[in-house]
């Protein structure tokens, strides 16, 4: 059991703890904007999101041409 | 130290100096090095097209099993080198915004930006090794939340995203106070690009913004060099018990100190490309050369200790398998080539350590490019030889061999290209040099 969740506990416990870190600094730091810090997330989400379609079109375009 | 040392400027001649890229027509030699850069793209997508056509048996790459030879090799030997130089970028970066490192500053989002194009191509090192690249969609992607549970490939897709992401973001907080503050000096044609990249920016959230960037800075410099080259990367390699190569926990450090030392001589290359090109021997002083070899040397050392570490502990009294491969290791010529140019990047930085008077830019630059070939050996040899010599001897009777086909010799010549013609477009478009904080 602890075997198979080997994965989960090293990514979201472990290496993502920085990002926590850096999320808990942006929301509750000094000086405090919340809506910076949600503007913060918004570029990250946005950028994971435009990171991932722009590989899927590019990935999507070679599939009509190669195959 | 010779002395093209920065005699002081005055702020307005510093701005000016640092927007030459974006103002000034693009000289004859910019125009030559763009036209080999789209050549040498071109060449490499006429050579992946093939690749794609005919499948990745036109690659040195084997099965593995009854064809012999090993399944993974150049592409994921470039793509470990280019995740590493992708480290060098946003360390030096994280650093100078968390310890106050004032040398570096003029290199830092130069720096960055080379973080966000080496991931890139690192990245499609993986695509292309894929064979098909729909295969992410159809294949990599839907399995990710069963395979994260236990595949080091799965992690290394996630956190290589999560890298990238902090990465742009961290330029994107850097970057908007200087877009602002320039927009009026900033080419009108470009004014859509730069009215995008400001949208939602209030100039009164400066301050704000420059400490959200200094959290992240946190992040990324504990990421980084602990949880990707000493953490994801290595992992992949360092969990696989078949492989007396890869397998253990030296692997983490080891990688590190392999990508530090490419990473930083990747940084000293680049800035003074740019320096020599756009005649910035105010804005990029000696000095900075002299800091950044300084922890070049440092990488090095330690990148020659922990093969000494390896090369040791397998030579002495190592059980069989590992006894095997540290013996074909050390009978490969191109290892020890790739140990002796850093060896020898070592031996000239230290006499320029040790007797200043000697610090030739040049000559820290020509150094600063061994660790960075050498590194590029290593690791394909580092994946090439893992394979050839497994615990088990399932395939001794189909050994094969490995050598890389000019299909992939092209993707080399395609990753190069990109890099050069993404540095050139982008100098064009935003200051490659922090104007708010050279103000400070």
């Amino acid at each position: 059991m602890i075997h198979l969740a080997v994965g989960v506990i090293l990514i979201l416990g472990i290496v993502l703890a920085p990002v926590y870190v850096m999320l808990l600094g942006w929301f509750f730091g000094s000086p405090r904007d919340f809506r910076l810090a949600l503007t913060g997330v918004g570029y990250l989400a946005s950028i994971t999101v435009g990171l991932w379609a722009g590989l899927g079109v590019f990935a999507a375009l070679l599939g009509l041409v190669f195959f | 130290m010779n002395a093209s040392a920065a005699a002081p400027i005055s702020h307005e001649a510093r701005v000016a100096t640092i927007l030459r890229p974006i103002l000034e027509r693009p000289s004859r030699f910019y125009m030559v090095v763009l036209a080999i850069a789209a050549g040498g793209l071109l060449w490499w997508a006429y050579a992946w097209s093939f690749q794609l056509r005919n499948g990745l048996i036109v690659t040195g790459i084997a099965d593995w099993g009854t064809a012999g030879g090993v399944p993974w090799g150049f592409y994921v030997g470039s793509f470990i080198w280019w995740v590493g130089i992708a480290h060098g970028g946003i360390i030096v970066s994280a650093a100078v915004r968390l310890f106050n490192l004032t040398a570096f500053k003029p290199v830092a989002r130069m720096a960055e930006l080379l973080t966000l194009v080496a991931l890139s191509i690192a990245a499609l090192y993986i695509v292309i090794h894929l064979g098909r690249p729909d295969r992410v969609f159809s294949s990599v992607l839907p399995a990710l939340p069963t395979t994260i549970r236990t595949s080091p490939l799965a992690w290394d897709v996630t956190v290589i995203t999560l890298y990238f992401v902090l990465t742009a973001t961290y330029l994107g907080l850097t970057l908007r106070s200087d877009l602002y503050a320039l927009q009026n000096r900033l080419p009108k044609a470009l004014a859509p690009v730069y009215k995008l990249l400001l949208i939602g920016y209030r100039p009164e959230d400066k301050h704000k913004l420059e400490r959200m960037a200094w959290w992240l800075a946190l992040a990324v410099i504990v990421l980084a060099p602990l949880f990707l080259h000493g953490g994801v990367i290595p992992w992949l390699f360092a969990t696989m018990p078949g492989q007396p190569g890869w397998f253990g926990g030296a692997q983490g450090p080891q990688f590190l100190t392999i990508a530090l030392s490419s990473a930083l001589g990747s940084v000293i290359v680049m800035a003074y490309v740019f320096r020599k090109a756009y005649s910035w021997q105010e804005i990029i002083p000696d000095e900075v050369f002299a800091g950044l070899s300084r922890w070049l040397a440092l990488f090095a050392l330690l990148f020659l200790w922990m093969q000494l570490q390896q090369n040791l502990t397998g030579s002495v009294a190592a059980p069989s398998a590992v006894a095997d491969l540290t013996s074909a290791k050390m009978e490969e010529p191109l290892y020890w080539l790739s140990l002796g140019l850093v060896g020898l990047a070592l031996a000239y930085l230290a006499v320029q350590m040790i007797f200043p008077r000697y610090f030739n830019v040049e000559r820290t630059v020509a150094a600063a490019l061994l660790p960075v070939a050498a590194t590029l050996l290593e690791k394909t040899l580092f994946v090439i030889e893992g394979l050839m010599h497994p615990v088990f001897r399932l395939y001794e009777g189909v050994p094969g061999h490995y050598t890389p086909s000019w299909v992939e010799i092209s993707s080399a010549v395609g990753a190069f290209s990109i890099l050069l013609l993404f540095f050139l477009l982008v100098s064009r478009i935003v200051p490659l040099i922090e104007v708010e904080v050279s103000e400070e």
